[in-house]
């Protein structure tokens, strides 16, 4: 039993570094736009994206990007916004599953989490040619939310599709397209 | 252990409010969606919490609720199939582990369930459920990884 568990465990090892290695293909830099849609599919917000997406240590993926939320569709006029987010991948239990960790926090994902007491819960899936990511909360009021990132290769770079979802509700969309920089 | 005292001790101490609506829709339902599919809804209050069996098409689920020490609604504490309960629901989805909670909300009672598969995989499904004379609203929201949601309608009538 104890040698059908290793082997078991071994196998499971030796598929995600095999996996590790299709991740290289996501790597790089990218840059583009992205409009925030309301319910209806209106252009109600238009911004510049700034992707970038490492390798983190020999089996995970760091994606670190920045959008600039332009004014009148310009990013030299007072009011325009920055803001930078970032997101490492580290390998979970099955080639292609993935969970949130914290760079400075590197026990985060050891944690035990409590999603009925409303911690968030943070993974991804990653495909031949598409990041998935998701974030899925209880909130206090005992409703949901749940935010979906899909980034999707194709030929020329990465487009991106985010949705905020809250109790069932589409709350916000985000479309972007972005080529890869030389 | 300790939170199975704690739970029973909180059971004991439910609003009169909370279990008059929950009581709002309680019964046992069945009927068929706008899709075709077969519906069954079983709610039921019992000394020990609130007992829930539904069924979508081939999907059936049995839970166990207590009132959520932590917020306004209901959280499974055990879940399962129809008439068999498995072990008792914890809340760490990463680990395998179902969310599922119930929430009153005036005239309607939400039910929510939250899984990950062994491949990353969510399925979430929220029920609402609304009575009405003699019958049960009840309307389904199905969505899971690289899918689009679905929704299922129906009038549920008694059993």
């Amino acid at each position: 039993m104890l040698l059908l568990l290793t082997a078991t465990i071994a196998a499971g090892t030796n598929n995600n570094v095999a996996f590790a290695d299709q991740l290289e293909r996501f790597t790089g830099q990218y840059v583009g736009t992205a409009q925030v849609l309301d319910p209806d599919g209106a252009v109600i917000e238009e911004r510049h994206m700034d992707i970038e997406i490492a390798r983190h240590k020999n089996d995970g993926l760091q994606i670190h990007w920045y959008n600039v939320i332009l004014v009148d569709g310009r990013r030299d006029l007072p009011g325009v916004r920055r803001n930078s987010n970032e997101v490492i991948l580290v390998p979970h239990t099955a080639p292609g599953y993935y969970v949130e960790s914290d760079k400075s926090s590197p026990f985060r994902e050891k944690r035990e989490l409590a999603a009925t007491k409303g911690d968030p819960i943070r993974w991804a899936v990653i495909d031949e040619n598409t990041i998935y990511f998701y974030s899925f909360q209880k909130l206090p009021d005992d409703r949901y939310e749940m935010q979906t990132y899909i980034r999707r290769m194709n030929d020329v770079g990465l487009e991106l599709d985010f949705e905020r979802i809250v109790d069932g509700k589409s709350r916000r969309v985000i479309k972007g397209k972005t080529v890869r920089a030389q | 252990m300790l939170r199975s005292i704690g739970l029973a001790l909180l059971a004991g101490l439910v609003p009169a409010m909370a279990s008059a609506q929950i009581s709002n829709f309680t019964g046992s339902y069945s009927g068929t969606g706008d899709n075709g599919t077969a519906i069954t809804w079983i709610l039921s209050e019992s000394s020990d919490g609130v007992d829930l069996e539904w069924s979508l098409d081939d999907f059936k689920a049995a839970e166990k609720f207590m009132p959520d020490p932590d917020g306004p609604g209901y959280v499974a504490v055990k879940s399962g199939f129809l008439g068999m309960f498995e072990e008792a629901a914890t809340s760490n989805p990463l680990q395998g582990d179902p969310v599922i909670w119930l929430r009153v909300e005036d005239d309607q009672l939400n039910y929510y369930r939250m899984i990950i598969d062994a491949k990353g995989h969510f399925s979430l499904h929220q029920l609402i459920v609304r009575k009405t004379t003699g019958e049960l609203d009840f309307s389904a929201n199905i969505s899971g990884h690289a899918q689009p949601s679905r929704n299922i309608t129906a009038s549920l009538q008694p059993r």
